[in-house]
């Protein structure tokens, strides 16, 4: 298992590919109970995250931590904030992961941070609802090591995200719909689920 | 003073709210107004690192208040309280007024100087002088004629009984200013002021009275010269449209002055305590006579 900055490097940067090949996906998504500028901003973001270079920093902490003020400053939507605070919390967090447990721990400490800014629970129809679950997973199979444990998370998100569709939104301009976002997969649930499953990828 | 800092998706948006907010409150007296809005001057978005900085060049001791317009722009806006001096953080408050109407309320409160509480609370409450108005219109246009309209303005006239002041006397001086003082004057010059004998108050109040010439009523920038003209000086000074059905409000609250609704023609009370009342007086005298800086042509 490696988790230093280069191995996290790569799981940034497959984020990076996943958003922008599926810009056009995330927005429709976004059409159709929000603003229509999720895969736009996201895709803005990671690219600039993207043309960060690892190497650049000495720890993978601060790294993370840069990734996370560079989507602070140009997502532009509530994704920036909320993106930027798990990444910005997960770096806080970074220095003492080397283990399962403590990757696990360092993305709930990103979780939370999320929570925390956002003030979104589980079942609000959010990215929560694709992270919260994957986390559970994590924690459950973290004794299994870290692929095990990544493979477990990415499993859950999906099925998180998956189920989104029958929620109501209570956060974010899909909020205003009400209960016509039923029937619509959220798209902040749906590029979470591509940030877990390009960990499962990069990390294990 | 405080500093304000104008967050919105939009750069256009901002800069033209604040051109627009600024347009009330001469240019020497008007408080620091940042803009952080839009990733770029066309992208729609919102940076809490330029938030972040937009805060502290606009700090000062006295604190910021930020106007947000919505989504992103409260969740960027909190984040930027998060990077900042946590000392000028604990000065900070993000308010959830309306981006222009609690944007002029703030920026006319500000440049009397007011503390950052009152100023927040002033643009907080920026939606009330227009619910207060289109509720009777939106009622009227909506039932022109109707029983609805005439139930509605029954109701605003019997809901505001002006009961925590004394509405015998204030009727008795709404009769004064009108009649003989002025009854040789010709009509257009009704803004002359009226010393009434403060001897007949219940309290020692100093008490001004004229009428309201300015066609459009007294909105926003007469209402924001009224407040400027009384800023800084040791007085108390409360306002009532003798022609509504409202109780008396501080003379130091825009949004306040705008729910009285002053219309051409109304009468404008003012009573006025403190050690420069007369001050004050003369300062109201001055106002009413300029038409509260709009001066109108109306026959001489």
């Amino acid at each position: 298992m490696s988790l230093d900055s280069l191995a996290v490097g790569a799981w940034l940067k497959d984020f990076a590919d996943d958003i922008h090949e599926n810009a056009d996906y995330l927005t429709d998504l976004d059409r159709e109970i929000g603003d229509a500028d999720h895969g736009a901003n996201m895709d803005r973001g990671m690219s600039a995250v993207a043309a960060l270079d690892p190497s650049d920093f000495a720890s993978a902490a601060g790294y993370i931590k840069k990734a996370g003020m560079t989507l602070v400053s140009t997502v532009g939507g509530a994704s920036g904030p909320l993106y930027g605070t798990f990444f910005l919390r997960v770096g806080t967090a970074w220095a003492n992961v080397h283990d399962a447990a403590s990757l696990g721990a360092a993305l709930r400490a990103g979780l939370d941070g999320i929570i925390q800014r956002g003030k979104a629970s589980v079942g609000d129809k959010t990215l929560v609802d694709a992270l919260s679950p994957a986390l559970d997973a994590f924690d459950a199979h973290a004794g299994e090591g870290v692929a095990a444990a990544l493979a477990a998370a990415a499993t859950a998100a999906a099925a998180g995200r998956d189920a989104t569709s029958a929620l109501i939104a209570h956060k974010g301009r899909a909020s205003y719909l009400g209960e016509r976002s039923v029937g619509h997969q959220d798209p902040g649930a749906t590029s979470m689920t591509m940030l877990i499953e390009a960990a499962r990828r990069d990390l294990s | 003073m405080i500093g304000i800092v104008v967050v919105s998706h939009s750069h256009a948006l901002a800069s033209a709210a604040v051109d627009l907010a600024c347009e009330m409150v001469p240019v020497e007296a008007r408080p620091t107004v940042l803009v952080a809005a839009g990733l770029d001057d066309t992208t729609f978005g919102t940076d809490a690192v330029a938030i972040a900085d937009a805060i502290t060049r606009a700090g000062s001791p006295d604190g910021v208040l930020i106007m947000v317009d919505l989504g992103s722009a409260i969740l960027s806006a909190e984040m930027a309280l998060d990077f900042i001096d946590p000392d000028l953080a604990a000065r900070c408050v993000i308010s959830p007024g309306p981006l222009v109407e609690g944007l002029v309320a703030a920026i006319v409160t500000a440049s009397s100087k007011a503390p950052l509480a009152e100023v927040a609370r002033e643009a907080a409450q920026g939606l009330a002088a227009k619910q207060e108005q289109l509720g009777d219109r939106g009622d009227e246009s909506a039932n022109p004629g109707a029983p609805g309209s005439t139930t509605h303005s029954t109701v605003s006239s019997a809901s505001d009984p002006t009961s925590t002041h004394s509405v015998a006397t204030d009727s008795q001086i709404a009769d004064s200013p009108t009649g003989s003082p002025v009854g040789s004057e010709p009509a257009g010059d009704s803004t002359q002021p009226t010393p009434t004998d403060p001897g007949s108050q219940p309290d020692d109040a100093l008490v001004f009275t004229c009428t309201i010439n300015n066609p459009h009523g007294l909105h926003a920038r007469p209402a924001a010269a009224l407040i400027a003209g009384l800023r800084g000086l040791d007085a108390e000074v409360s306002v009532t449209n003798l022609s509504g059905g409202r109780p008396p409000v501080s003379a130091a609250s825009l949004t306040s002055i705008l729910m009285l609704n002053f219309k051409q023609g109304d009468k404008l009370q003012a009573r006025i305590k403190g050690s420069e009342a007369e001050r004050a007086y003369d300062q109201l005298t001055a106002l009413a006579r300029s038409d509260f800086g709009e001066k109108t042509s109306l026959k001489a």
